[in-house]
């Protein structure tokens, strides 16, 4: 038991005797860090300031103003394009552009591949409708169904678990005045 | 065989053990070899009043580089250990002569402020800055103007010890440091820390303020 602490010890003396001139880089490099000026203003700081909502020092009317950021990464999510763009537009779609081969519905004309997306859609089977890149079948796929509306309030399955919840304490509770004798008996 | 080899491990170890203190003596030995420049910062630590001031050896005074190309001296720091509070502040003149070119230098990364005097550092503070939507602008100033009693016109409110550094009306003047706050452009600091900086501060004294990124390498 004894000995492989004694085997550590060991090399911890070895490595200690062994490399004297990287310990001395080593203390002196740590050192000089330490009374570096800049070491010292990062020593004293109370750190970088944190991201988020940050509230301002000026006095605002009622209660205390916000200074919100203008910086803005991306949109919130589920935010919708606005009314009037066109969305998403393939190069062969833009004026100018050649026409590809293969973008052009079966008898479509060529005004038709101008429509933006926000155009009506023509029916399945209605050949030459709306502009869909890369089709050429003239066939035009459903529009993927829209995910479903969640609203803020708590779904019916948590209304569920909570209200079994104060069930299983009603019957906790009753179950604990049962067992306990009655003082009125005594 | 087994036990062997066990009592020759533990004489190997035990020798380890009884030459430890050989093993010491050269990293001893090590330590006076140290390049001078070290051996001056070493010897000049004991030589300060206890966790007060860190005074640099005369013949290697570090540089700073501030905003603008400057690079000024540093002779002596403050000795504050730890993390300052929000609206705390650090201000120590004592011993420190009463003339000598004014200069603060402002680290919004770091949030801390600290004003120099001769080359000596003679007070520092944690500061608020402004926000990314009203940022405090970085680089070298002057203080342009004075005022012990400034109301700002813009957002109405008191800005004691204003010491104006832009013509738009960025200034660093006495503020109510706390935690997540931030102001609109302006350096805030403690109103007693304002008090002191205003008191040394002169028109025309310069000012650098740091970029609010930590440069890393």
């Amino acid at each position: 038991m004894l000995v492989p602490l004694l085997v550590v010890v060991f090399f911890a003396a070895v490595a200690e005797r062994g490399h004297p001139a990287i310990s001395k880089v080593r203390r002196d490099g740590i050192i000089a860090t330490l009374l570096d000026p800049l070491s010292l203003f990062a020593g004293r700081s109370p750190g970088e300031r944190g991201e988020g909502a940050l509230l301002s020092t000026k006095p605002g009317h009622g209660p205390e103003e916000r200074v919100l950021s203008t910086v803005r990464d991306r949109d919130p999510a589920g935010a919708a394009p606005p009314a009037g763009d066109p969305g998403f537009l393939p190069d062969s779609a833009l004026p100018g552009a050649p026409p590809a081969e293969n973008a052009l519905p079966a008898g479509g004309v060529p005004g038709d591949q101008f429509a933006p997306f926000g155009a009506p859609f023509s029916s399945p089977g209605e050949p030459g409708g709306g502009f869909i890149p890369g089709g050429g079948s003239g066939l035009v796929p459903p529009l993927p169904p829209d995910p479903p509306l969640t609203s803020g309030i708590p779904e019916p399955a948590t209304w569920a678990v909570m209200i079994l919840g104060f069930f299983a304490v009603g019957w906790a509770m009753r179950r604990r005045a049962q067992l306990r004798p009655d003082p009125a008996a005594e | 065989m087994r036990m062997r080899s066990l009592i020759l491990v533990t004489a190997i170890c035990l020798a380890g053990i009884l030459l430890w203190p050989a093993a010491k003596e050269p990293a001893a030995a090590t330590q006076q070899t140290m390049d001078t420049k070290t051996a001056a910062r070493l010897a000049a630590i004991p030589a300060n009043a206890p966790g007060t001031r860190i005074w640099y050896a005369a013949n290697d005074y570090p540089h700073l580089s501030l905003p603008g190309g400057r690079q000024e001296i540093v002779r002596s720091a403050l000795n504050i250990r730890g993390p300052m509070q929000f609206g705390s502040f650090v201000w120590d003149e004592e011993r420190i002569p009463k003339t000598g070119s004014v200069w603060v230098r402002v680290d919004l990364a770091h949030q801390i402020l600290s004003v120099f005097r001769g080359g000596h550092e003679i007070g520092s503070a944690v500061i608020l800055y402004g926000t990314d939507g009203k940022p405090t602008p970085t680089g070298d100033f002057t203080i342009l103007q004075k005022a012990v009693d400034y109301r700002s016109r813009a957002y109405d409110a008191p800005m004691p010890y204003m010491l104006r550094l832009t013509d738009d009306g960025v200034a660093i003047h006495g503020s109510n440091v706390r935690e997540g706050y931030a102001t609109h452009g302006c350096i805030g600091v403690p109103l007693d820390f304002a008090k002191r900086l205003f008191a040394v501060m002169g028109k025309g004294d310069p000012v650098f303020i740091l970029p609010n990124e930590i440069k890393h390498g």
